[in-house]
């Protein structure tokens, strides 16, 4: 059956060449690819750039006298600029711990439990840890970060943030 | 001196290329994504690493992309 029988007859009318048109179209989307390819390496390079920034150099803030907290007492602070909300905890056996207070899940403020000595995150339940800081239970994915503390002069101090194990 | 693919040829060969790319960027892709967590995270160990492997997966794909500037090159000769 012919062309025109089948109803086919525009093919002559119209000779695409559908291999070279083919091509053309898979080239110009591999060079898209590359193109994408180079905006990824461009966004890594980026973060990698912004994690240097961020393991600068800490200040050391003076936080509260040593002698006002007691075990089972929290200190609300900022750490290490003034948009950085964070939490001291003294536990029970009288060692410190300090955290920031974003949830590591979408960054709602942790509060203080004293009945089960944990973080809680009101936002969706998440639950960490107030001696390690570790997750117990909800969707953080992460532990807190937990700030370096200093007992100086009698004063508690702020001097860094720890790296996360 | 190289001969000039065919047509055929020339779409079979665009076709891998195009797949070797894709395969790359997806690597790419997944390295950006271990970056993202290390940055949220604040873990640096992982930042320099991963920009250095998608700057290579970056290089490769490159190279990809002059080959197919090759095929092109050597189908406009007569």
């Amino acid at each position: 059956m012919s062309d025109a029988a089948k109803g086919q007859g525009w093919r002559k009318d119209f000779p695409i060449e559908w291999d070279s048109d083919n091509y053309i179209t898979r080239r110009e989307f591999t060079k898209f690819l590359v193109l994408t390819s180079a905006a990824t390496c461009v966004g890594n390079g980026v973060l990698a750039l912004g994690t240097r920034r961020d393991n600068r150099e800490l200040p050391s803030v003076t936080v509260l006298p040593d002698a006002d907290l007691k075990p089972g007492d929290v200190h609300l602070f900022r750490y290490p600029t003034d948009n950085d909300p964070a939490i001291l905890v003294r536990n029970a056996d009288g060692a410190l711990a300090g955290y920031m207070q974003r949830c590591t899940h979408l960054s709602c403020p942790v509060q203080y439990k004293g009945s089960s000595h944990t973080l809680e995150c009101p936002c969706h339940n998440g639950s960490f840890d107030a001696a390690s800081g570790k997750v117990i239970s909800g969707p953080p994915p992460r532990p807190l970060p937990r700030i370096r503390l200093e007992v100086r002069d009698g004063h508690i101090h702020a001097i860094g943030l720890e790296d996360e194990a | 001196m190289r001969t000039s693919p065919d047509k055929a040829r020339r779409s079979s060969m665009i076709v891998t290329i195009m797949i070797l790319v894709m395969a790359v960027l997806l690597i790419q892709l997944w390295l950006v994504t271990l970056a993202v967590e290390g940055y949220m995270a604040s873990r640096a160990a992982l930042a320099w690493p991963t920009f250095g492997a998608s700057l290579g997966c970056l290089l490769l794909n490159l190279r990809l992309l002059k080959y197919v500037y090759e095929i092109d090159r050597n189908k406009e000769q007569p």
